[in-house]
């Protein structure tokens, strides 16, 4: 399906970019240009990466200057070497002319003027556009910035529409509170993220190297944590006064103190006396021992219990929480509606149940480092990240993960977590809301609804993760309803058809399915009259997407029409029906099998010419019953009869007599 | 043939109570047409009329008209050959009075409501031997009928109601 995007383009699979891949998908040259002669290059999206729609949706309306936007998206089908073909999204992207600004650790060097005029300049002008419409890059570092140019005066951002926001970025572009989290799960973030990214980048330009943290990645953000990211990269460096005061601004790892678009600009144009108010609180009043270290900072203490949340329970309820609040962090108010949230009943060990106990841990790690990211059961991710952690879940079927996060979202643990960080984590806050009032839906077990219809909901973007669509990129009604005619080449199918997936989608697609699920169980169409309204509905689909004739799942609604044909008790009629139906099926015009055969009145007539039939059945029965009890001579009827046929005959004979007499 | 159903009680009684009053209507009527045609027969009459009063007011049968009705008209074939002999004035009453003392009037007249109370007896059987002739004649267009209906229908007619139109085997 969907051939339009390989004619406007000219993809040659044969011709990989590996270093414009993203963990969204591999790149591929396009060959020629884009209609509008632009230089393009093709990504290949794998299923549980759609993309970011809102940057696809503004960069299509109106390019962003420097970066490489994704001009066009389509459907292809796409051969993947093992003689296999399946649908894939694709985007075609602006092609960067040259080179990533980085390659391993060795990165291009620019002097201050250099970076300022080449570097910070345009990306000023790239942030200022993408964070004015309410967008973050969330892909910013050298590896990610080409040369547009030989001589490195103009450079092109890489697109940042393909992958997860942050999926793509090593952990040294990561502000602190992104980091160990997996890289589909790093959320969203804020404008901080990007300056961050943006003011690591350019101190990797400044030095012409990329700073090598290790390999640990736990080392490295204990180091970061203890040391402060900046000054861990710059100790034994020489970096002067004025680009240290930049480099502090935009890399200090408390977001709120971060400078912003305007700090820089303001340095940019000569001033030196920025300061930003230092507020992320993430030290005790005093060192926190536990499990045999002292702990001053909140984040290792928090990152300390996700380790093994049963152990952090039974520490936290070994004493009185509201005094230990007291002693560790004097320095802020404790409500009793925070204590009441928390809810830390104090008690000489377990609690017995290690969900109830875990879920105390996460409350307690989000009172700790509202900041930080959210730690669940083993889960470790962005408050703003949940959808699309979800997303990666269903599509590797990894249960586990998808079991916790419904009890997550299911158990009221999330909306309790979001009233604990409160405001201080602006993107929990501002995905809470779009978030809660889709998680309805998670607590609904009923066809249609549940963890799958939040994520549809919350992402109609994302194609149906159903496993019934492993080779096709279900992106509309259109792709479902033709997916679903193909799936039910194989009959046996049918009774699956209507997956918890399937279900969901077609429930948020359409309001109609949605009504119609309310009255559903199991996964196959449903039989009689339900069955009827469904073919109602794919039957006016088919005729407004003019989808074609779809003859498989004109036969699926048939063989589930059958039931209603089957009741219909006069088998000369019901042969003629299933007949005709199954002709109309044949056809694949699914309307046509309640327009043309009008079951329901069939149905109708048919009762009660049954009706009517039975009693008139029931009535000769009776008759029947009565005249084989056979006729006595004593019988009233035998009596009656007698006598009066009888007098009859008396009064012939007299009338005889007497004419005899007297004539 | 479409079951007659019995009469309410009520309806019963009038019915009855109204073939009474043709009954003694009939009789004094008939008495009344001889006593105008010929006075004196009204005496062989009474005379020979013995056996139908007798039943009439002996009879306990629900039918008990009916079955007065063809004594009487037996009764009264047995009385019509003296009717002829009696004739009119005076000389019709010696007549009569000679026809009523004589026995041999009496034989054939009483031999006449006999025939009549016998006809009664045997009317029943009579009749239970042709409705029962009638009946399997019905029976059979019955089966007829349900056979017809159960080709059409199935066996479901019968409130086999899972059979799903199963025909009758």
């Amino acid at each position: 399906m969907a051939q339009l995007l390989p004619q406007r383009y000219k993809i040659d699979f044969q011709q990989k970019l590996p270093e414009l891949n993203t963990v969204a998908g591999d790149a591929y040259a396009v060959r020629g240009d884009s209609p509008t002669g632009a230089k393009v290059y093709a990504v290949v999206h794998s299923k549980a990466f759609p993309g970011r729609p809102e940057i696809i949706a503004h960069q299509r309306k109106n390019p962003m200057p420097n970066l490489a936007n994704v001009i066009d998206r389509g459907v292809i089908d796409f051969s993947t070497g093992h003689d296999e073909t399946v649908e894939r999204m694709v985007s075609i992207i602006e092609k960067p002319a040259g080179k990533p600004l980085a390659s391993g650790t060795t990165c291009v060097r620019m002097s201050e003027k250099e970076l300022k005029e080449n570097f910070l300049k345009p990306a000023l002008v790239l942030l200022a556009n993408m964070h004015g419409r309410d967008l973050i890059h969330r892909a910013i570092s050298p590896y990610w910035i080409f040369t547009a140019d030989k001589d490195n005066e103009s450079i092109t951002f890489g697109e940042c529409a393909t992958a997860s926001p942050g999926a793509d970025q090593p952990d040294l572009f990561e502000p602190i509170e992104r980091l160990l989290i997996p890289f589909f799960a790093r959320g969203r973030a804020s404008a901080a993220a990007d300056i961050y990214a943006l003011g690591m980048t350019a101190f990797c330009l400044y030095i012409g190297e990329v700073p090598d943290l290790g390999e640990d990645p736990d080392k490295s953000f204990h180091e970061r944590i203890s040391r402060g990211t900046y000054w861990l990269i710059s100790s034994g460096r020489n970096t002067p006064t004025s680009m240290e005061t930049f480099f502090k601004g935009v890399l200090t790892d408390d977001a709120e103190e971060r400078w912003t678009l305007n700090d820089i600009a303001q340095w940019l144009d000569g001033s030196s006396n920025i300061k930003r108010a230092r507020k992320l609180n993430v030290l005790f009043a005093r060192p926190v021992k536990y499990q045999g270290s002292n702990y001053t900072d909140r984040r290792l203490l928090v990152k300390k219990f996700a380790e093994n949340p049963e152990k952090a329970a039974a520490y936290l309820r070994s004493s009185e929480f509201s005094l230990w609040v007291a002693q560790f962090l004097s320095n802020e108010a404790f409500s009793d509606r925070m204590e009441s949230l928390l809810n830390v009943q104090m008690s000489d060990g377990f609690d017995g149940d290690p969900i109830v106990d875990q879920a105390m841990v996460t409350r307690v790690s989000a009172f700790l480092d509202p900041y930080g990211p959210l730690h669940y059961r083993g889960l470790t991710l962005s408050y703003d990240a949940i959808p699309e952690f979800l997303a990666v879940c269903y599509q590797e079927n990894d249960l586990e993960g998808i079991s916790k996060v419904e009890d997550l979202l299911g158990s009221g643990l999330y909306d309790v977590l979001i009233e604990i960080v409160g405001t201080s984590n602006y993107t929990a806050h501002k995905s809470a809301g779009m978030i809660s009032r889709k998680i309805g839906a998670v607590k609904n077990n009923k066809v249609g609804q549940g963890l799958e219809r939040f994520l549809y909901e919350i992402r109609p973007d994302l194609p149906c993760l159903s496993g019934h669509f492993k080779g096709v990129w279900v992106s509309d009604l259109t792709s479902i309803i033709l997916a679903m005619e193909n799936i039910l080449q194989d009959k046996k199918r049918a009774r699956t058809i209507l997956d918890p997936h399937v279900a969901a989608y077609l429930a948020v697609k359409m309001d109609m399915f949605n009504r119609l699920f309310l009255t559903h169980s199991g996964m196959g169409f449903p039989d009689g009259q339900k069955a009827a309204n469904f073919v109602e509905i794919f039957g006016a689909l088919q005729l407004e997407l003019n989808l074609g004739p779809l003859p498989n799942l004109a036969k699926a609604f048939a063989e589930s029409l059958k039931t209603m044909v089957r009741s219909l008790k006069l088998e000369e009629r019901r042969d003629k029906v299933a007949k005709q139906l199954m002709e109309i099926a044949d056809s694949g015009e699914i309307g046509r099998l309640l327009t043309e055969l009008q079951i329901g009145q069939l149905k109708k007539l048919d009762d009660r010419e049954f009706a009517a039939a039975k009693m008139r059945y029931t009535a000769l029965e009776a008759e029947k019953k009565r005249l084989s009890l056979g006729v006595k001579a004593s019988d009233p009827r035998a009596l009656l009869e007698g006598y009066r046929w009888i007098s009859y005959v008396a009064f012939i004979i007299l009338g005889l007599a007497g004419f005899a007499v007297f004539s | 043939m479409a079951q007659k159903q019995a009469p309410p009680p009520q309806q019963g009684k009038q019915e009855e109570k109204k073939s009474s009053a043709v009954m003694a209507l009939m009789l004094t009527g008939f008495i009344g047409a001889a006593f105008v045609y010929r006075p004196a027969l009204v005496m062989v009459m009474m005379a020979g009329l013995i056996p139908t009063f007798a039943a009439w007011l002996t009879d306990a049968h629900k039918l008990r008209d009916l079955r007065v009705r063809i004594i009487f008209a037996f009764n009264v074939a047995g009385i019509l050959p003296y009717a002829d002999e009696v004739g009119s004035g005076d000389s019709g009453f010696n007549q009569a009075i000679e026809l009523v003392t004589n026995l041999e009037t009496y034989m054939v007249i009483y031999s006449f409501a006999a025939m009549g109370s016998f006809v009664v007896f045997i009317a029943p059987f009579v009749a239970a031997f042709f409705l029962q002739i009638m009946a399997n004649s019905r029976i059979a267009v019955i089966n007829s009928q349900q056979n017809s209906l159960l080709d059409k229908w199935g066996n479901q007619l019968k409130g086999e109601g899972k059979d799903d139109g199963d025909k009758k085997k």
